[in-house]
């Protein structure tokens, strides 16, 4: 949550602060409401000015001199109006949620993430956390290399249980790595739990009070994450090769080639958040409508918006634009040709589970258990983002 | 998620950006892509429609 609860009951936003994201002077401020609002320079002044006491011609006076034009209290309060409306329409409504979160569920309270997290971040120390990264490294090199290992394995499905349990332990891990380096730079720890993302099954730690801090701790905000699942697959390689018990050897490299995955800039996974940060571009996902209409603007030769970015972060944006909307695309046709086959399996994947359970030894058949969760949580997803779609195309055509 | 708009052209007052900045949550889970960067080996592991799995041999 953006919102800090210790500031004015009056107004629907709380604490100010520069927002160190934007290569032009803006600020966030936090709605009552949890979300963040990044305000320009001048929108912000008129706002806190006249929220704050002050008159519209003291605040025109103020403009004046920072613009080096001429500003009229009429001016300021056409602006402020326009203005205090935006910020009323974003704190007085619901916080939207992403976008393809079907559901969540809290796993982990608050208070609980906030002691974790807190005796957690020492870990970030840089001289603790440069050591451990590069220990970090070298097991990942070596477990994505090692053939040898890998060469000795046969067919573990009866490692599905035990494999599912030490993932789920290193994703807790994972979500305690993001809390912590919030925790470290002084922003409330929120909870952490399991959810619905499009077709993923998910855990998540909502870190949406790190808009307030500064770039690059927002990166290593990003980053602790797979610091902290990268520490726990160490550890598993470890017992492996102390127990020789497979299923730590492939929880380890599960988690190796997971790291490397989640970077990917794609959906709401931590290199989205990582790339959005590293460029200073908010919003990256609602820019690519931007700089599309800003390539088009220019090829045909009409007046474009000017991007408020260096070229190179322009460009970036648009290269990013352009490999989301093909990888969508052949994420979306994948689905649709998957679909209707995993429908029709269903329900004897299902039975077969039951099946396992009623008869002796009433234990699922090795793969029994994931042949049927996987295309449980896809038909789950697909279900509900059909009909959150079409909720939504049903409300945009009602006549209003 | 983009609220932006600019006051009448006469106003000085030419930029009052206003953008809600979209939740964070982080996100993590075993289910992403089917991984095959072990085929050589004869195994990949699998984290498709079929869950975290790893397949070695003659399925592949």
């Amino acid at each position: 949550m953006c919102a800090n609860q210790s500031t004015s009951t009056t107004l629907p936003y709380g604490r100010a602060t520069l927002d160190p994201s934007d290569r032009q002077e803006s600020y966030v401020v936090e709605g009552r409401n949890g979300s963040c609002i990044r305000l320009s320079a001048t929108a912000y002044r008129v706002l806190v000015g006249i929220d704050g006491g002050a008159t519209a011609e003291e605040v025109a006076r103020d403009l004046s001199d920072r613009l080096g034009r001429a500003v009229t209290a009429e001016h300021v309060e056409a602006a402020y109006t326009q203005v205090r409306q935006q910020v009323d329409t974003i704190t007085e409504r619901t916080r939207p949620k992403p976008f393809g979160l079907w559901f969540r569920v809290r796993l982990l309270p608050v208070r609980v993430v906030d002691r974790v997290s807190r005796r957690l971040s020492p870990l970030l120390r840089p001289a603790v956390a440069v050591p451990l990264a590069v220990l970090c490294a070298m097991a990942a090199v070596y477990a994505l290399t090692d053939t040898a290992s890998r060469a000795k394995l046969v067919d573990p499905g009866g490692s599905f249980l035990p494999l599912l349990g030490l993932l789920i332990l290193s994703m807790f891990a994972h979500e305690l790595g993001h809390a912590s380096a919030s925790s470290r730079y002084g922003t409330p720890a929120r909870d952490i739990g399991f959810g619905l993302y499009l077709v993923y099954p998910v855990f998540y730690n909502d870190v949406t009070a790190a808009w307030r801090l500064t770039r690059r701790q927002r990166v290593v905000i990003d980053l602790s994450g797979i610091f902290f699942q990268f520490l726990i697959a160490g550890f598993y390689l470890l017992v492996f090769h102390l127990t020789g018990v497979q299923a730590f050897y492939l929880a380890a490299v599960s988690i190796f080639f997971l790291g490397l995955i989640v970077m990917l800039p794609i959906f709401k996974f931590d290199g989205y958040w990582l790339l959005s940060d590293l460029l200073g571009v908010p919003n990256l996902s609602s820019q690519i409508r931007r700089v599309g209409a800003r390539v088009r603007d220019r090829l045909t030769r009409r007046s474009a918006e000017r991007l408020p970015w260096p070229g190179w972060v322009s460009a970036a944006v648009l290269a990013y634009a352009v490999f989301t909307v093909v990888f969508v695309f052949f994420f979306v046709l994948r689905l649709v040709l998957v679909i209707p086959d995993l429908a029709a399996d269903y329900p004897a994947r299902v039975s077969g589970l039951f099946r396992d359970l009623a008869l002796p030894p009433h234990r699922p058949a090795a793969g029994r258990l994931s042949s049927v969760l996987g295309p449980t949580y896809i038909l789950l997803g697909a279900t509900l983002a059909t009909v959150t779609m079409a909720v939504r195309a049903i409300r945009a055509l009602r006549p209003r | 998620m983009e609220n932006t708009s600019v006051c009448e052209t006469e106003s000085p007052l030419d930029d009052l950006r206003v953008e809600e900045l979209e939740p964070r949550l982080e996100f993590m889970s075993a289910a992403l892509e089917c991984g095959y960067i072990f085929w050589q080996e004869g195994c990949v592991i699998c984290f498709n429609d079929s869950g975290p799995d790893i397949i070695c041999g003659s399925a592949v």
